[in-house]
């Protein structure tokens, strides 16, 4: 019992910070509930709800909920639980609390205001804001994320699972989910189980046994066998071996983006095209901050060998990296423009400035990644939330000039397009500043592992 | 007699066709110190990790306290302490998250003697993982095996990132805990003279078999080298009964230097009287030992 709730204790607290940020979200839920249950009125109740109390408890969930499919896999490690007593099943047990206590944290808000609806005896409220219908949703959902996770994280194919995570929570929002479809989600966590525990290995995940990220891994080899085999020059060689792929992998990915979204579009109502391009970028911002990542610390193996300083490798690794993001995004904005400005030419200008502005949202995102020379610290937490923020703010100024026809509406296109092209540019400088004192003991890949 | 600790039955192990381990038999009781040596790849590891069942046989069994390795039991497991070679600690877990975490696991944890352990060694509990230093992570994954008080000890490789101060007073003070009369500890390492300190039995792994299973203090006694030096050209052959782990013969050809296993002082008696040489005998270290079977 009590390695199962120091499992469950795990997934709230394994982050760097994150702790502090449960402990944040845990405060304004306890807040919320409190102050909506205290009040006999249903519509502060909503607003309490809607205002602190879940938001809170989306603070305290989000962690758990993104990193929970990784953090299983890698304390299923062979060497951390094989020799344990009843290892297995201890974490079996305390993931499945886990999930129950994220679902019943999105369901405590929900609770406490149809509490106040019911002893109030008012209006009955719709079935998407039952206690329940969040219970098992949140569950429902989480079950997913963790799965494709833990199924991702097995393979180098991570990078294209990844758009999933952010678009399965529109597809289960918008899609309503039948019970049947809740039923089989449950029945795959128990199959799930059942394979755990029988399982004889499960390894680490795959970027950190000699994969992905690893200094050994085909991705350093290839670009080499290339270069000696007269197949590639020294410029393509190092391109390939900064991006991890050949530039070409990254327009794939791009147009693997616009299919989503493309998908994504035939689900959403007609009016909110426009909202493809932000959901585009909004998919892209994960494959893109992996990629800056990995170019920062892909970059340490030239410092010798190319010859260069820190300033100008920095130069390099922009000029490569910044090359690839937008190439990514582009090529998936240039297929939707595509097929979306047929038949709605009088929204041409729009959607191109939309696209354009979500561009150097993308670029922003490149800076800010290969700004992060060391592990995460306060401050990047808060300039990542902050660029997060920003981005959903514009989603929702976008989507809700989307649907006017009369160019004023433009305007808050051409702020959003300007702060972030403000932000790109302060974030390259940041990151230039950062590079100039990199220490390169701290800024490498993750160390390879046992397979 | 004891209930063997460790019992290793005609164990074989391949990958893909290649056989990395093959005909190992053995066992381990209390009171064993067992170090492992051989080359890098003569499959140290492969036997280590599959004695405790992290990878099925592919012929043979491993028995530990008395149970199948595949299907050992909770309470086997929780007599049970392993450092792998590289460690698999949680990188964004600091050290004392790490213990607390893994002493969840068991009935009996520990954690005064990781605390006074953790003291002593200079682990710093409070950092994450992640910025740890090699030795440092190797001591913090020792101290996890550590804290169960396990009846068996594995340890694949522990000082290997120690430096030799460090070395000298873990191992002492590892083996002063691991080793009484009711345990058995198993470890390998490439630094030989660290073994020939702490064991007293040791298993020598060349090519996936094992070379010698027994005493330390019998290796020794066992295999010598012989200088034999004659006023004539040597045969080509010297004639022991056993053939030499290796043989070095001077320009002249007249002086040879012989490591033998297994030689009788009679036997050498009676081949310098065949040879009409003089033969010097000289006992081998453990290092020495270990050389002369891999020249």
């Amino acid at each position: 019992m009590k390695a199962v709730l120091r499992i469950v204790l795990g997934y709230f607290s394994m982050l760097p910070l994150q702790r502090w940020v449960s402990g944040a979200g845990a405060a304004m839920l306890a807040i919320g509930v409190l102050l909506t249950l205290d009040t006999g009125d249903t519509e502060t109740a909503i607003k309490m709800t809607f205002a602190i109390a879940l938001p809170g408890a989306t603070l305290t969930a989000l962690m758990p909920l993104a990193a929970g499919g990784i953090a299983l896999r890698f304390v299923s490690s062979r060497s951390l639980l094989h020799l344990r007593p009843h290892g297995r099943i201890c974490v079996l047990l305390g993931s499945t609390l886990a999930i129950a206590l994220l679902a019943a944290l999105m369901a405590l808000p929900i609770m406490a205001m149809h509490h106040v609806f019911v002893v109030g005896g008012m209006r009955r409220l719709p079935e998407s804001l039952h206690p329940a219908t969040w219970f098992l949703g949140t569950a429902v959902y989480t079950v997913v994320i963790w799965l494709t996770v833990f199924t991702l994280t097995a393979s180098r194919f991570t990078l294209f699972g990844t758009p999933l995570l952010v678009l399965a929570p529109v597809v289960f929002i918008r899609a309503h989910p039948p019970a049947w479809i809740i039923a089989a989600i449950l029945s795959a966590w128990l199959i799930f189980s059942l394979w755990y525990w029988r399982v004889r290995r499960i390894n680490r995940p795959h970027w950190t046994s000699g994969g992905l990220a690893s200094d050994f891994g085909n991705f350093t080899i290839r670009p080499l066998e290339r270069l000696a085999s007269g197949r590639a020059g020294k410029s393509a060689a190092t391109t390939h071996y900064l991006l991890g792929a050949p530039f070409l992998t990254y327009l794939a990915i791009g147009a693997f983006l616009a299919l989503l979204a493309l998908v994504m579009w035939r689900l959403m109502p007609p009016q909110n095209v426009i909202g493809v391009n932000p959901l585009t970028s909004l998919t892209a911002v994960p494959i893109i901050g992996v990629l800056g990542w990995l170019v920062l610390r892909r970059a340490r193996c030239l410092w010798l060998r190319a010859g260069l300083n820190r300033g100008a490798l920095f130069r390099m690794a922009e000029g490569t990296g910044l090359a690839a993001a937008l190439g990514t995004y582009c090529i998936a904005a240039l297929i939707l423009l595509a097929f979306a400005i047929p038949g709605r030419q009088q929204m041409v200008l729009k959607m191109t400035l939309y696209a354009g502005t979500f561009g150097l949202l993308t670029a922003c995102v490149f800076y800010f990644s290969i700004s992060l020379t060391r592990s995460w610290n306060a401050e990047d937490l808060a300039l990542g939330i902050g660029i997060f923020a920003l981005n959903i703010a514009a989603i929702i100024a976008c989507n809700s000039t989307g649907r006017a026809t009369f160019s004023p509406v433009l305007v808050p296109a051409w702020i959003a397009a300007g702060i972030f092209a403000l932000l790109a540019l302060l974030l390259r400088w940041h990151a230039m500043r950062r590079w100039r004192a990199l220490d390169w003991r701290v800024a490498k890949l993750p160390r390879a592992s046992q397979p | 007699m004891s209930e063997a600790t460790v019992s290793i039955r005609d164990l074989g192990k391949s990958f893909g066709g290649r056989a990395v381990l093959s005909h190992i038999s053995s066992e381990v009781r209390p009171g064993d110190v067992v170090g492992v040596i051989g080359k890098n790849g003569a499959g140290k590891t492969t036997l280590l990790e599959t004695v405790l069942g992290f990878s099925p046989p592919s012929s043979g069994s491993a028995r530990i306290f008395g149970e199948d390795c595949l299907g050992m039991s909770a309470a086997v497991k929780a007599r049970i302490g392993f450092v792998p070679q590289q460690d698999e600690l949680l990188p964004t877990l600091n050290g004392r998250a790490q213990l607390s975490l893994t002493g969840s696991f068991y009935r009996h944890w520990d954690k005064a003697l990781l605390e006074r352990l953790a003291r002593e060694w200079e682990v710093p509990l409070d950092r994450r993982a992640s910025t740890l230093s090699g030795g440092e992570r190797q001591k913090l994954s020792t101290l996890l095996a550590l804290g169960n008080r396990p009846d068996l000890l594995v340890l694949d490789e522990p000082v290997a990132s120690l430096d030799p101060l460090a070395r000298r007073r873990f191992l002492q003070q590892l083996l002063e805990i691991a080793s009484d009369s009711s345990r058995a500890v198993i470890f390998s390492s490439h630094i030989v003279s660290d073994l020939e300190r702490v064991a007293n039995r040791i298993w020598i792994v060349r090519e996936g078999q094992l070379l010698w299973d027994g005493e330390t203090d019998a290796l020794k006694q066992s295999v010598r080298r012989l200088h034999v030096r004659a006023h004539h050209a040597l045969p080509a052959s010297l004639g022991f009964s056993r053939a030499p782990l290796s043989e070095r013969r001077g320009p002249d050809g007249r002086t040879a230097t012989v490591t033998v296993r297994d030689c009788s002082e009679q036997e050498v008696h009676a081949t310098a009287a065949r040879l009409q040489a003089d033969i010097e005998s000289e006992g081998l270290g453990l290092e020495d030992i270990f050389l002369e079977i891999h020249a």
